[in-house]
């Protein structure tokens, strides 16, 4: 594995890793951990990687193997040792990067792959949330082997499951049957159901500003935004992209920024309340890119990961321009 | 598409120093799952939990950017549960060998890259 040095873009290649998801550590700055898979996460085995920066680089710090490819990773809330993965064998892992080897636990409940999985970011709570081809989302006490509860109601693959950052207990879903749905754990039936795309939405997120505005990114290759007052129509839509969106993010910083990555294997950064709300799209991936990450600590950081087999850090100018 | 099994069933994986690292392209790869064909260089793990406890946390939980703008809590929104018409939704069967988005709402083709 190398890394790039220098200003500008700090590069991590990893052969033989394809990667899917990167997250920013909501405790150390510069701390970064990347899902990835063997094969395109069609075959083989699966890596966790956590990378630290230095003034040199990108430094692989560990890595963890699982046996199936990993798709999602989310940080503990409550622990900054700790990370939860989940894989396409339809388990869950929870992991301690200051121990050399893992998992601590492994949670086998879903019965086809797991794609997404998030730790909550309210106060009150510890709870992960999981969503999976077999169509149903699962949530867990990360301290507790069997799941707390079960919500079926998607009628295909689910592709995303994401806590609203305000609202205890509830949470955002997308799925192949091209709703986006909101949940609330007291309720096992779905809340609301947006049928928001004709097409499968690969992500979805909550804007950090307004507890009411959920954004989704599909594969008609459009990011809409929703709120959930009153979803009858999008109350914005961001065109540019020119394959399916794979993940979109509100920026934790600014109100009505967001990026989102995509097939087309550019990143692009938008301002959803401009006139022209594209503010820069970069292009420095061969391959599809389907992780993406904004820092919590440094508002003009970000992290992205694609199938080219690397992992970059950067500060795009956009966002050096809004600090 | 149906799913079809993707692992080698042959002897266990070279080692890390001694496996080639196949820079396979995704065409090549779904060719060769779709022909039965081994995939070169397929990692086997026997990984399982350890059940240690975790590292104790030493570090206090950091504010989010959004929480230092909000003073204090206030109740959830009222959801209302809007239009629930549904497109007509895809078959939800699928298998890893489609990349997420290419199935569509008529049978499933040949993948789309």
């Amino acid at each position: 594995m190398s890394a790039t040095p220098g200003g500008g873009v700090r590069t991590l290649r990893v052969p033989g890793r394809h990667g899917y998801a990167a997250e920013f550590s909501p405790y150390l700055p510069g701390r970064l951990a990347c899902a990835a898979s063997q094969h395109y996460g069609i075959a083989g085995s699966g890596t966790l990687l956590i990378l630290d920066q230095n003034e040199s680089g990108l430094r692989l710090f560990r890595s963890f193997d699982w046996n199936d490819g990993l798709f999602d990773v989310t940080w503990s809330e409550n622990n900054e040792h700790v990370l939860v993965t989940c894989s396409g064998d339809g388990s869950l892992q929870l992991w301690d990067t200051a121990r050399a080897t893992g998992p601590l636990q492994v949670f086998k409940e879903h019965t086809q792959e797991v794609y997404s999985v998030d730790w909550s970011q309210t106060r009150g709570e510890q709870l992960v949330v999981s969503g999976s081809w077999d169509q149903t989302v699962k949530l867990w006490d990360p301290t507790v082997g069997k799941s707390l509860c079960t919500f079926r109601g998607h009628e295909s693959v689910i592709y995303s499951t994401i806590w609203s950052p305000h609202i205890p207990g509830c949470f955002a879903s997308s799925a192949g049957d091209q709703t986006l749905r909101i949940w609330d754990v007291k309720t096992t039936g779905v809340r609301i159901v947006v049928p928001a795309h004709q097409a499968e939405i690969l992500s979805c997120d909550w804007c950090k500003y307004n507890e009411n505005l959920v954004v989704t990114g599909a594969v008609d290759c459009s990011l809409r935004g929703w709120d959930l007052r009153n979803v009858q129509q999008p109350v914005f839509e961001l065109l540019g992209h020119t394959y399916a969106i794979r993940r979109v993010k509100f920026s934790p910083f600014h109100a009505s920024v967001l990026a989102s990555c995509s097939y087309d294997f550019t990143v692009r950064f938008w301002n959803f309340s401009k006139p022209d709300p594209l503010l820069e799209t970069v292009e420095h991936h061969t391959e599809f890119t389907c992780g993406l990450d904004l820092s919590l600590q440094s508002p003009t950081q970000v992290a992205d990961c694609a199938w080219d087999e690397t992992i970059k850090i950067y500060d795009p100018v956009c966002l050096t321009m809004l600090a | 598409m149906e799913p079809l099994a993707c692992r080698s069933e042959s002897g266990p994986a070279p080692s890390p120093a001694e496996s080639t690292q196949a820079s396979v392209t995704l065409a090549q790869l779904l060719q060769l799952v779709q022909q039965g064909q081994e995939l070169p260089g397929l990692e086997r793990r026997q990984v399982a939990a350890t059940l240690d406890e975790p590292t104790a946390s030493r570090l206090p939980r950091r504010p989010k950017p959004w929480e230092a703008a909000r003073s204090a809590e206030h109740p959830a929104p009222q959801f209302q549960t809007g239009d629930r018409g549904l497109a007509d939704p895809p078959s939800g069967q699928r298998s890893r060998l489609e990349e997420p988005g290419s199935a569509v709402s008529e049978a499933p083709g040949p993948l789309q890259l």
